[in-house]
């Protein structure tokens, strides 16, 4: 049947997280079972914890630790300080912290899809459309 | 609205997907009436009726079980033709949105349904 079916993004598949942020250059990650204090950028210890961990050393000059915590419904949250709010999707060429974020969701899903196809045995092919919209053909053959 | 179609839009054909199984359709003479066409020549080219069974998956054409019927009331259209490979297409938005559009197998939409 024709579908037109909306998909929820949560944060929820720490491997697909790690592609994503992957995908955004953030290549050097540190993930803990047991969420570990992040480090502002002075290197001074801030309350906030993540599981996922980008040190602000693979962010920027003057920027503080990014994080993803793990909650009790299993879903991450992003936690990134006011300064990066503005300097990570600068760095990225991103207009904004809605932007960066999007982006985040949109390479999350990409990468989530991508793993299902492969566990699922689709097909899959990627166009990438003109305004950064990611299009994903799935198909299953019998 | 089914006239309408037929004839402001004659170039294009009339599918339409319905959850009543042919019988329950005749047993409605309204209904009975369109699938007829009113003496004008069928106003539906293809029907798909009956129920969607999730016990009874099928991953090919238009239909999504095995009970569902694939009704030709025209001669616009041959089985052979809906004979396709079911191919969704995931759009990703900038904005972090995701929209399923297409043909999924039943398994897609399972998977879709639990949210990425």
């Amino acid at each position: 049947m024709s579908a037109y079916v909306s998909v929820d993004v949560a944060f929820e598949d720490p491997e697909a997280i790690l592609e994503a942020l992957k995908e955004l250059g953030f290549t050097t990650v540190e993930v803990h079972d047991t969420p570990q204090q992040l480090m502002g950028y002075s290197g001074d210890l801030r309350q906030q914890r993540a599981n996922i961990i980008v040190r602000r050393r693979h962010i920027g000059h003057s920027s503080n630790d990014m994080g993803f915590i793990k909650g009790e419904d299993g879903k991450y949250s992003l936690y990134i300080s006011d300064y990066d709010r503005n300097a990570v999707p600068g760095k990225l060429g991103l207009k904004g912290y809605a932007a960066f974020e999007g982006k985040l969701k949109q390479t999350y899903a990409m990468s989530k899809i991508k793993k299902q196809a492969a566990k699922e045995r689709w097909s899959f092919k990627m166009d990438q459309a003109k305004g950064g919209k990611l299009t994903i053909r799935l198909s299953k053959f019998q | 609205m089914f006239a309408h179609l037929k004839t402001a839009h004659a170039e294009s054909s009339v599918l339409v997907y319905t959850g009543l199984s042919l019988g329950e359709i005749w047993q409605r003479p309204g209904l009975a009436r369109i699938l007829q066409g009113l003496g004008q020549g069928a106003l539906i080219d293809v029907l798909v009726a009956g129920r969607y069974n999730q016990q009874l998956p099928v991953n090919r054409g238009l239909r999504s079980s095995r009970n569902q019927e694939l009704v030709f009331l025209t001669n616009r259209h041959s089985p052979e033709e809906f004979e396709f490979d079911n191919e969704a297409e995931a759009i990703l938005g900038e904005d972090g949105s995701v929209v399923i559009t297409g043909f999924p197998t039943a398994e897609m939409l399972v998977q879709f349904g639990k949210g990425l």
